[in-house]
């Protein structure tokens, strides 16, 4: 350990103060904070800049270090969540220990939300604190762990294939793990993707065939995660293996003489000869892609009369039906029966209002808009006209929303096409009858365009567009502790700054678990959850954040409090010793909370980067700078 | 009671020439667009064009289907680049086989059927315009044939327009000449106030006329004629390169051909005329003549693709507008609020209405409204 790195040296802290071009220096008086920081004990500059992140800004600090004028570091500044790694990243060129630093956030906490000279108090105060803080800093190392080059993919849909075969691509063995006997999810039940209209066979073949001509990657149809434990560089799985039953026996015995990586409609693709007994694998692998997928809505009886009129069916049946259909006749034929004209309905179990929708038995709605459903209506509704131009077609919308790449032209087109759209209002949606003057039933709709008058529309067939909803993921949730959202999807740690990662190191989402998306969007989500997986487990090892709890076993007397209350599941271990039953801390396992430093009442645990003595230091701090106006210690 | 849609109709109004009919997806821009929202009126294309999508009555009258004046601001601003144009005028056409159309509609296309012009003008009296002056007649060594609209051959005041522009043609030193009272109405208006059998039968006659006399190029004087010229008749087999006068004009005086003078001095705005601006994309060719002959060119609030129709376009120039709901009564107000001394413009229909709305408006003595021509012939060179 160098001399900087030491610790030991009596503190001599830098403390620089950032403008942040104005939204902080417009309401926060820069001189009197830098000059108060001056006056504090061991502090031997203090300096500000109108950018601290700039590279000048950074090079003022790593001046001072290589110097030799300070061996600890404060920056006050916006909030750490920004820059606290940029400035740690300039103290590690400079060559000390990243840890001898403390952050400061006077923009988020200060300039942005009080304005007059108490700003500037509160800066000084927070600027003291963090002084008093890093004079109690001691340099950590951070944890490092052996990973494992395997990844586990959980769901053989199209995001779980694509995430496989990039994990692959990177040189790591991975395991595809699939519910069923086949490959393909959601995808399978379509017949032509959009924008671009390829069958969704051929994409699925496609994908598929690369994965089970992978040697990397092994397929585990038929297979469920049992067991889970570990941390990230190593996860313990075990996998249930168990012959098809119910639905999916159905769907195998479609197989007829089909071979494996053969794509059968509306089923997906055969991977390989199902278990004939159950069986169990265990699997170590250094980090998880989750890939579970949606499920479509499915209408309670009589919602727009489904259930209770043959003649009102789901868009996914309808892609079915229409898939079979060759197109010979004028109209569409439903049921050996000839639909005249046919009503397509928008947000079906999207969209959902409270106190307008039905909630589902446990209560919840679907508030989230599925995002595909409006293009998939319009892209069938596009198709009828074309094969079947003596059927007309109606388009029952709330909003129309083809956003994504080419999806517009699909709008486009269908009003081109004949299709005639009429807009409703939630609180007023279409009702469904058996019957009509010339039609199976007839469909009558407050319509928005024409100033909510009625219009009663004559059909043959209502199609209801519905939407995704998550799937049914309890059993994998409680096993792994997966966040979920307000909206039951699984939920990543930040949309934006880290959009496929959970709080837990090393599980990754991919694809429709996550939220709803097209299929686009799912290969694009696959492939960065594989990106990520890869960039750590390609280094061999994992390097962890040291902020972790440590337990002085001088002090443990084996009351097992800690663990009782320790938040994630290992983390904390009672061991033998030969002094009794002694708390262990499983660095990897452990989140840093906190919660075990509270219950120990030996004061016998102390949270690295965050040790008690650190936390009476910047109480003291901020009792002398609030109540002495800046007094020296 | 709810509305049963008839479909059959939405299949007629796109059979008429309303093909862009269920392309339109109902934002509702061309309604909050349209000219008609600066004046009480129940006419907003979006609800218009709604009925026609779904078959339903309640679109027929004087106000709402006749009401257009196809300005082709909503058409231009359109995110569908849909032809309102096309399926109001088939609208119109539709429901002018069931004989509902405003009455002054029908005395302008009787007299197109009976003289070749909407005016109740004799046939042989279109060259009227010409007194007092020789106009050459066209033949086979002459480049331009002059068109000059029915609404200067036969109105007293828009003849004037007429006899500025040849005066400047001769000028100029343009080859150009006129045939004579075998012309027929352009039919630009006819056609979008519904009535498509006295269009095809106006502009069948043009054609064959145009094509035995071999007329290669023409000008006009009405930006009307030109975009049916030019966009119309080409698929009736006459395919001529038209030109308004304004264009060319603009172009000799900046080959040095055209002599001006310069020294106007007026403070003058330009009305930009819908046919010439935002149906032909002509806006700068006027502006550049005024410049050169010296006049302070005022730009008003709503110029160029944002000018204010005059409400003359679309056949309503043949009907009657209560004073508070005409567009040419705002015109000129805000050409005197910019301290216009005069309101130029380039369209014999944009001169109708602003001038009578100057008078109504008692800006006689303030505001003079005068077409382009007429005031370029003031600064014509000696």
């Amino acid at each position: 350990m160098s001399k900087l790195n030491s610790g030991q040296e009596a503190p001599k802290i830098g403390v620089y103060v950032c403008h942040c071009g104005g939204n902080i220096s417009d309401h926060v008086e820069i001189d009197k904070v830098v000059e108060q920081a001056g006056g504090l004990a061991n502090v031997a500059v203090a300096r500000e800049n109108s950018f601290m992140c700039s590279d000048p800004g950074q090079e003022m600090i790593i001046e001072d270090i290589e110097a030799g004028k300070v061996n600890r570091i404060v920056v006050a500044s916006c909030a750490p969540a920004l820059h606290e790694a940029t400035f740690r990243g300039a103290i590690t060129r400079a060559g000390m220990n990243p840890y001898l630093y403390e952050h400061a956030n006077i923009r988020e906490q200060v300039s942005w939300v009080h304005h007059g000279p108490g700003a500037t108090d509160k800066a000084a105060a927070l600027v003291a604190a963090a002084v008093g803080k890093a004079g109690e800093l001691e340099p950590l190392e951070p944890i490092r762990v052996e990973a494992e080059a395997h990844a586990t993919v959980i769901g053989g849909g199209v995001a779980g294939m694509s995430a496989a075969r990039d994990l692959a691509a990177q040189g790591l063995n991975v395991a595809l793990v699939e519910k069923s006997p086949f490959l393909g999810g959601q995808v399978s039940q379509l017949d032509k993707t959009f924008p671009s209209g390829e069958a969704a066979g051929e994409l699925l073949s496609a994908l598929a065939a690369q994965v089970l001509h992978d040697d990397r990657i092994t397929v585990y149809t038929c297979s469920e995660l049992a067991e889970y434990s570990g941390y990230v560089g190593s996860f313990k799985l075990k996998l249930q293996r168990t012959p098809p039953s119910g639905q999916d026996q159905e769907r195998l015995s479609r197989i007829g003489d089909a071979s494996p990586g053969q794509f059968l409609p509306f089923v997906g693709v055969w991977a390989d000869q199902p278990p004939e007994a159950s069986e169990e694998v265990e699997l170590t692998s250094g980090a998880v892609v989750l890939a579970t997928g949606f499920e479509h809505y499915t209408p309670p009886q009589g919602e727009y009369g489904y259930g209770d009129l043959a003649e009102v069916i789901t868009l996914p049946e309808l892609i079915q039906i229409m898939a079979g259909e060759t197109g010979g006749g004028e109209q569409l034929v439903v049921n050996g029966k000839t639909v005249n004209s046919l009503a397509l309905i928008h947000c079906v179990g999207s969209r959902q209002i409270p106190g307008i929708h039905q909630p589902a038995p446990g209560g919840t709605l679907n508030e989230h808009c599925s995002r595909v459903c409006c293009t998939a209506s319009l892209q069938a509704a596009c198709e009828l006209r074309e094969k079947f131009p003596e059927t007309s077609v109606f388009e029952l919308y709330r909003d129309i929303r083809t956003y994504g790449r080419g999806q517009e032209d699909y709008y486009l087109n269908a009003g081109r096409a004949g299709v005639v759209f009429a807009r409703f209002a939630p609180e007023a949606p279409p009702r469904i009858e058996a019957g009509g003057e010339d039609s199976a039933l007839t469909v009558t709709v407050p319509d928005q365009l024409l100033a909510g008058e009625e219009l009663a529309l004559g059909v043959d067939l209502v199609v209801l567009a519905v939407g995704m909803e998550p799937r049914d993921n309890q059993g994998l949730v409680d096993k792994m502790k997966l966040p979920v959202g307000a909206d039951r999807f699984l939920l990543e740690v930040h949309p934006k700054l880290r959009p496929v990662e959970l709080p837990a190191a090393g599980i990754y989402l991919a694809g429709t678990c996550q939220a709803p998306m097209d299929t686009s969007e799912v290969a694009n989500a696959a492939g960065a959850a594989a990106a990520k997986a890869g960039a750590i487990l390609s280094a061999g090892q994992v390097e962890l954040d040291p902020f972790v709890a440590q337990i002085d076993q001088a002090k443990c007397v084996g009351s097992g409090a800690c663990v009782e209350a320790c938040l994630s599941d290992g983390a904390i271990e009672m061991i033998d010793t030969p002094d009794g039953k002694r708390a262990q801390v499983n660095p990897a396992l452990c989140m840093g909370c906190g919660v075990c430093v509270a219950v120990c009442e030996q004061d016998a645990i102390e949270l690295n980067g965050w040790t008690l003595g650190q936390y009476e230091a910047m109480v003291d701090a901020i009792v002398a700078q609030t109540a002495g106006q800046g007094a020296k210690a | 009671m709810a509305e049963f849609p008839f479909l059959e109709v939405n299949e007629a109004i796109r059979l008429y020439g309303g093909e862009d009919l269920n392309a339109c997806m109902q934002c509702g821009l061309c309604a909050s667009l349209c000219p008609w929202r600066e004046v009480e009126s129940p006419f907003f294309a979006r609800q218009m064009i709604r009925l026609g999508q779904l078959g339903l009555e309640g679109y027929e009258t004087d106000e709402v289907l006749f009401g257009c004046t196809t300005c082709n601001k909503c058409v231009i601003n359109c995110p569908r680049e849909v032809d309102i144009i096309g399926i109001m005028r088939s609208m119109r056409a539709m429901v002018a086989e069931a004989g509902i159309r405003p009455e002054p509609l029908k005395t302008a296309s009787g007299s197109c059927h009976a003289n070749g012009n909407p005016w109740s003008g004799k046939r042989e009296d279109r060259m009227a315009w010409t007194q007092g002056i020789e106009v050459p007649e066209y033949g086979p060594d002459i480049e331009y044939l002059l068109f000059v609209c029915c609404t200067s051959c036969y109105d007293q005041r828009s003849q004037k327009i007429a006899r500025s522009v040849a005066r400047l043609l001769d000028a100029a030193g343009v080859s150009w000449g006129v045939i004579g009272p075998e012309e027929s109405c352009c039919g630009e208006s006819i056609r979008k106030s519904g009535d498509e059998e006295t269009f095809q039968k106006l502009a069948g006659s043009n054609v064959e006329l145009f094509n035995r006399k071999g007329v290669k190029k023409i000008i006009t004087t009405s930006p009307h004629c030109l975009k049916t010229f030019a966009s119309e008749y080409p698929e009736l087999g006459g395919e001529y390169e038209v030109i308004h006068s304004s264009q060319l004009l603009a172009g000799l005086a900046a080959e040095g051909k055209l002599r001006l003078k310069g020294d106007d001095g007026r403070k003058v705005a330009f009305h930009d005329p819908c046919y010439l601006g935002r149906h032909s994309g002509v806006f700068d060719e006027p502006r550049d003549l005024l410049d050169q002959a010296g006049a302070e060119v005022v730009a008003m609030p709503r110029e160029k693709d944002f000018s204010l129709c005059c409400g003359g376009g679309g056949g309503r120039v043949w009907m009657e507008t209560p004073p508070e709901q005409r567009f040419s009564v705002l015109r000129v107000n805000e050409a005197a609020s910019v301290g216009a001394e005069v309101l130029a413009t380039a369209c014999p229909y944009c001169i109708s209405l602003l001038e009578d709305s100057q008078k109504t408006e008692g800006l006689s003595d303030s505001l003079k409204v005068m077409d382009l021509s007429e005031l370029l012939v003031e600064n014509l060179a000696e």
